[in-house]
């Protein structure tokens, strides 16, 4: 009865939001559902007939659950799955109250959630799930997590209480807390170069031979090992950082049923990309292309695939950023030019650009008004780079929010 | 020639402080200043900039920064232009007399101003310690994290004029960022 009084209230205040803000209001609903009928996420989770499954980790959470759930809906099952953007403990109930029936069930096969890992460990023991998939650890939001190694802390405890974990082998940060008898992991080969930057780490270096490894990357296309088979796939998603999304998933998945690998192969080359992971969207009769930059690391790799020449060109850090010095941690000299600069830390993004001496044309700090100006713009290659919260206005914004 | 000196600028960046290098370097540019930038040589250095590190380099590395103590003393007692940043803030408040004494504090993780005699200064201050700036002359120490300097002119000012710069900026330049250092501190601190 209290979770039909819970999800009942948390979709009217749903609806009321979504009326002045089309693509918004995912996470406050939850909050009321949740605070009406605390148990409403885990009874709903229970309901699965074949568990939860969770990803988490400092980047690459939601590009890994996307595959995974791709997957596992390829071979008939199931799948229940949060938004990307709703990865937080409001989020997953406001998932329960989009998704679910008037109770707040969900008619499932498998839960797979992408948890936010603060939030995750919160969770984590009283949902235990059945597989953990963990990404990696990097030196990111520290003034939200302060110091990776309590970022590190969140996510053994997520491994602590899960059955079985799905591990990135290549980060010590994650291996050194991991039992082998209870992970299969996954990496890249050793030929492969750059390596990601994980957070700084003196300890140990525990070897362990990934299960699925990604062993040739090429343009637009990549290669898998998984035991006794080569696995091909297109796709853009072809950066180190990115591989290793698809090496996780290809991991969860071979632990939770028996995979068709070439429907494997099949439906991750038929993906479509997540919106801004180098999106080319039609906006005003303009072909524009959309780079989400959520941490140094997807700003620099953004960065590295965009042209010197790139015109006209939009760089927006939204909101979402509580200290913008991270910033100055991305090296932007190889552009010249930004015509503009967005966003609610549209000034330190244009104070560090002009100390790499970027020219910066306008600073315009509200996403709808830096979206029209931009648009207005001519040139052959519009192109934005965005932070999440950026991303979110502008997409809602220019009306390509779902 | 100005010398800059930075500690292991590859392990001591958390939250982007190595931009305080960048910020100087740029600065001395812009004035046609010649200047250097070095990780290795910082007993004749005009600046030396010890960044934020993480609690592994700061196990790590803590022997490394012990050889320094000696050094950055002498800095601190002539006034020399130093930056000491989060943990090396932490790290030398906790040796070096004549740097204040810190205690615990609730952790405050916001843009915050503080003031140190007449000067006013702002950055991000995310940690759980009750003394958040200090100096004396140009030997600046504080857990306000990343490219202080490019925030703040009036501490660049002071770091400048004590390496002897005290050439104007050139107007293309100065035009340039006086806007948006005015946006910076106001997104900032909210006025």
């Amino acid at each position: 009865m209290i979770s039909i009084l819970a999800v009942a209230v948390g979709r009217i205040v749903r609806f009321i939001i979504r009326i002045f803000r089309r693509g918004g209001g995912s996470a406050f609903p939850g909050t009321v559902a949740s605070s009406i009928a605390p148990n409403l996420l885990s009874d709903a989770i229970r309901s699965a007939r074949k568990g939860l499954v969770v990803v988490s980790g400092s980047s690459g959470k939601s590009s890994t659950t996307q595959v995974l759930v791709a997957l596992l809906r390829a071979h008939g099952y199931k799948v229940f799955t949060n938004p990307s953007t709703a990865n937080i403990k409001q989020g997953l109930y406001a998932a329960i109250l989009q998704f679910g029936d008037y109770r707040g069930h969900i008619e499932a096969d498998f839960v797979v959630m992408e948890w936010d890992e603060g939030h995750g460990a919160a969770l984590v023991e009283s949902l235990h799930p059945r597989l953990a998939v963990l990404t990696n650890v990097y030196s990111d939001q520290l003034d939200r997590f302060v110091d990776p190694e309590l970022v590190v802390e969140k996510l053994k405890k997520i491994y602590d209480h899960s059955d079985h974990a799905v591990i990135n082998v290549d980060d010590k940060n994650l291996t050194q807390f991991v039992n082998p008898e209870k992970i299969t992991g996954f990496g890249l080969s050793p030929s492969i170069q750059p390596r990601p930057s994980y957070a700084i780490n003196f300890g140990p270096e525990p070897t362990f031979e990934p299960s699925v490894e990604v062993s040739k990357l090429g343009e637009k296309s990549l290669q898998v090992r998984v035991p006794e088979r080569l696995l091909s796939f297109e796709t853009k998603a072809d950066a180190p950082h990115q591989a290793l999304n698809l090496a996780a998933a290809i991991a969860a998945v071979s632990k939770l049923i028996e995979p068709d690998w070439a429907l494997v192969e099949k439906t991750v080359s038929n993906l479509p990309p997540v919106f801004a992971r180098d999106e080319i969207a039609s906006v005003r009769g303009k072909d524009v292309r959309f780079l989400l930059c959520l941490n140094p690391t997807s700003f620099t790799h953004s960065l590295s695939e965009i042209s010197d020449q790139t015109s006209p060109l939009m760089i927006m850090a939204g909101g979402d950023i509580s200290d913008p010095s991270w910033l100055w941690t991305v090296d932007f000299s190889k552009l010249k030019h930004v015509n503009v600069v967005g966003g609610k830390n549209a000034y330190d993004l244009a104070l560090r650009l002009m100390y790499q001496d970027v020219q910066v044309d306008k600073i315009i700090l509200e996403a709808d008004k830096a979206a029209d100006a931009f648009l207005e713009l001519s040139g052959p290659s519009p192109t934005v780079l965005f932070t999440a919260d950026a991303m979110r206005r502008t997409r809602r914004y220019l009306g390509l929010a779902k | 020639m100005i010398k800059l000196a930075t500690f292991m600028p590859k392990y001591f960046n958390n939250n982007g402080d190595q931009g305080n290098i960048e910020v100087l370097a740029k600065q001395l540019q812009w004035r046609s200043v010649q200047y250097s930038v070095t990780s290795s040589e910082f007993a004749d250095s005009d600046f030396l900039l010890v960044g934020d590190g993480s609690r592994a380099v700061m196990r790590e590395f803590e022997s490394e920064l012990a050889a320094i103590t000696d050094l950055v003393a002498e800095r601190l007692r002539t006034g020399k232009a130093t930056l000491l940043v989060g943990s090396a803030h932490e790290f030398f408040c906790s040796r070096l007399p004549g740097l204040p004494e810190l205690n615990e504090a609730p952790r405050v993780s916001e843009h915050r101003e503080v003031s140190f005699g007449d000067l006013r200064v702002f950055g991000y201050r995310n940690n759980e310690i009750d003394v958040n700036f200090f100096r004396e002359q140009a030997f600046i120490s504080t857990s306000l994290f990343g490219p202080i300097l490019a925030k703040n002119e009036n501490l660049l000012n002071i770091v400048l004029a004590s390496m002897g710069v005290t050439s104007e900026l050139p107007g293309v330049q100065q035009s340039s960022l006086v806007p948006v250092l005015q946006g910076v501190r106001s997104k900032a601190l909210g006025s």
